[in-house]
């Protein structure tokens, strides 16, 4: 390899990397120099002692960010990631089912709210519709037999109320419910994103 | 060599290296390896760090009909260099009296 083919594979090397184009142009300038002090008898010396192209380039992307703190924010930020991998990577056989677990539970939790709203909505509702019904009819009752008239309008409009306070429990559960259920989503998605 | 030279430890002799006179890439590298057994590809980063790190500012000089890119310390790369030294100053006191005594209780 001689120094032009050196240089080359080097800008070619430094190309890809989080560099801006003045530190490309920088570093290459810099090699440049350094090859031309030493002057072209001492080219190959120069390749030797330097490195490889990738060697260098590795240098200047290791090296051109860190302080010296043994490791920079991306440098620790990329191993904690590749950690993470890993990690999740070997407790896939444990975690998998457990994840699955889990969404099953919450699952069958909300089946089961919905099941009970669904129960205290319907009755409350059928109720509803039994007392206001018995209510109307009774009214024509009064007239023929006071007694048991004013007997089933007592009890449809009791069962009118009771009905309305069943469909108000189910309102007022499933808005609890829904609620719940959204903020859990959210979190679960949050820790999901934000790392 | 038994005892590496930390990063921060390289930084200083780089910039010790500049403070006896500014002075160009091969050179400063030459310099360097007389003092210290670093490899050559390590030192760029290095400078460009220090440089970016306005320790260090740099000129063009032209000689023999091209041009030379020259390094000189800056007044905040003479403060950190100061300041180095007297780190230095304490470390090595501590390493001699470990040597010497193995600490004190």
């Amino acid at each position: 390899m001689n120094k032009t083919e050196y240089m080359t594979e080097l800008g070619q090397r430094l190309g890809p990397l989080p560099l801006s184009r003045e530190d490309v142009s920088d570093a290459l300038r810099f090699y440049e120099e350094y090859f031309a002090e030493a002057g072209p008898d001492r080219e190959q010396d120069v390749i030797a002692e330097l490195g490889s192209p990738a060697y260098v380039a590795a240098q200047i992307a290791l090296k051109l960010s860190s302080s010296p703190t043994p490791l920079t924010e991306e440098v620790r930020s990329h191993a904690s990631m590749l950690r993470t991998i890993l990690i999740g990577i070997a407790a896939a056989p444990v975690a998998l089912p457990l994840i699955l677990a889990a969404g099953l539970v919450f699952l069958s939790l909300v089946i089961a709210a919905a099941a009970f709203v669904f129960a205290f909505g319907f009755s409350g509702v059928v109720c509803m519709i039994t007392g206001a019904v018995v209510a109307v009819y009774s009214f024509t009752l009064l007239f023929s037999d006071f007694a048991t008239g004013i007997y089933f309008l007592g009890g449809g409009l009791f069962a009118l109320g009771i009905g309305g306070l069943l469909t108000q429990f189910g309102i007022w559960l499933s808005r609890i419910c829904y609620k719940g259920a959204a903020s859990v989503g959210t979190r679960f998605f949050k820790m999901k994103k934000g790392k | 060599m038994i005892f590496t030279l930390s990063a921060a430890l390289l930084d200083a002799c780089v910039l010790a290296a500049l403070q006896r006179g500014d002075t160009y890439g091969y050179e400063l590298t030459l310099r360097i390896k007389s003092l210290a057994d670093v490899s050559e590809s390590t030192l760029y980063p290095v400078l460009r760090r220090l440089q970016k790190e306005n320790l260090l500012s740099a000129y063009d000089e032209a000689v023999n009909g091209r041009n030379r890119k020259y390094y000189s310390l800056t007044e905040d790369g003479h403060t950190r260099l100061a300041s180095y030294t007297a780190e230095w100053e304490t470390f090595k006191k501590m390493i001699d009296q470990a040597f010497a005594q193995g600490g004190q209780v």
